[in-house]
């Protein structure tokens, strides 16, 4: 879980969205973006990596082309639109490639889904249909922070477990990964305790 | 020769000291940090008190975690924070620990507050090969009367009109 936002409407999220989560990114690194069928995204992601195509000057009569901004060519962005009937089902799944060349095949928004269903088991404020929800937007951001950091750090995630060789003085089979583990960013599972008392200093 | 007396020995080599102004700010195992006594905390256990040499400023070993100007143990708050990343709601979390509700609320606010700053530390300079983006839906509560106090004050002056039958 890399970055989040909290506001009103999609669209206006996604510049924001975006930005937060380049941050988090190595300087220079290009992954592949995928997103819903919502073009705000598109729209964020070529606005900060774009150049200026322009167009030569062709010879013949009229008012030249004018030059606009184009996305990079390093830049991919596909996105997998679900197709709904009229009454809001979903009958089919297409996906398509917005900037870049990717293979289409190997791109979807299944992890994203299945993270929101786990957001939405383990954060009371987000449950459907409760009346725990969020009184004040405050409250929102403090649980999303909070557990952004336990999800990054303490909570061991079952589909990053790794398989143990045999030939192990233990008896355990797997070894439980948290995301920042496989990430190699901590060398262990993090114990709540230690999360919260680490001290940080800032400009160090 | 070997030198007579007791060696000089730092036992606080991994704390460093939390004043940004200082020279050694956040450098361990400098030698600055000594020992300056103890004091019990509200919860009944012990907490050090250290002094940085160089900077003069003295300072207690939970100082830059949450539990830092927290009256309960550990391991309540502890446990708040594990109901509440668990899908409990505050006012569940204040019911089974006993506690306020406006305690649990601080609490959930200073693990936050630690929680941004680790993460955000720490997570960075990522190399990934895929991002997914998509939205949640969810909503917060429009405190309808407390927006309609706001838009009267807005139109009619200060106070609210008290109702009839009093006036």
């Amino acid at each position: 879980m890399l970055s989040f936002m909290i506001g009103g409407l999609e669209p206006s999220l996604a510049v924001p969205l975006v930005e937060r989560t380049e941050e988090r990114l190595r300087k220079g690194s290009l992954p592949v973006w995928v997103s819903d069928g919502m073009d705000a995204y598109g729209e964020a992601l070529k606005n900060r990596h774009c150049v200026l195509k322009i167009y030569p000057r062709t010879g013949k009569r009229g008012r030249p082309r004018r030059d606009k901004l184009v996305a990079c060519p390093e830049l991919c962005y596909g996105q997998v639109v679900k197709e709904r009937d009229e009454r809001h089902r979903v009958i089919g799944v297409f996906k398509r490639c917005r900037y870049g060349d990717i293979p289409l095949h190997k791109i979807s928004t299944v992890y994203l889904e299945r993270h929101n269903l786990t957001l939405r088991h383990e954060n009371r404020r987000l449950t459907r249909k409760t009346i725990a929800f969020s009184k004040k937007v405050e409250g929102l951001w403090n649980q999303l922070f909070l557990y952004q950091g336990y999800y990054n750090f303490v909570r061991p995630h079952r589909g990053l477990r790794r398989r143990i060789l045999a030939g192990n003085h233990t008896l355990q089979k797997w070894q439980r990964r948290t995301p920042a583990l496989a990430a190699k960013l901590t060398d262990h599972v993090w114990s709540l305790k230690e999360f919260m008392s680490k001290k940080v200093f800032i400009n160090y | 020769m070997a030198k007579r007396g007791r060696r000089r020995t730092y036992k606080f080599r991994n704390i460093a000291c939390p004043n940004p102004k200082c020279n050694l700010y956040g450098k361990t195992a400098k030698g600055n940090v000594v020992s300056n006594g103890t004091y019990p905390t509200k919860a009944g256990t012990t907490a050090r008190r250290f002094l940085c040499k160089e900077c003069g400023e003295s300072f207690c070993e939970r100082a830059g975690t949450i539990f830092y100007d927290l009256r309960s143990p550990e391991e309540r708050v502890l446990m708040a924070i594990k109901l509440l990343v668990k899908g409990m709601p505050l006012r569940g979390v204040a019911e089974v620990l006993e506690v306020k509700l406006d305690t649990v609320r601080h609490w959930l606010k200073v693990a936050a507050e630690q929680s941004e700053k680790v993460d955000a530390l720490l997570m960075k300079e990522l190399k990934v090969s895929q991002i997914e983006l998509d939205a949640l839906w969810s909503f917060v509560k429009k405190n309808s009367l407390r927006q309609r106090a706001i838009l009267w004050r807005a139109k009619f002056g200060s106070a609210l009109p008290l109702p009839k039958n009093i006036a």
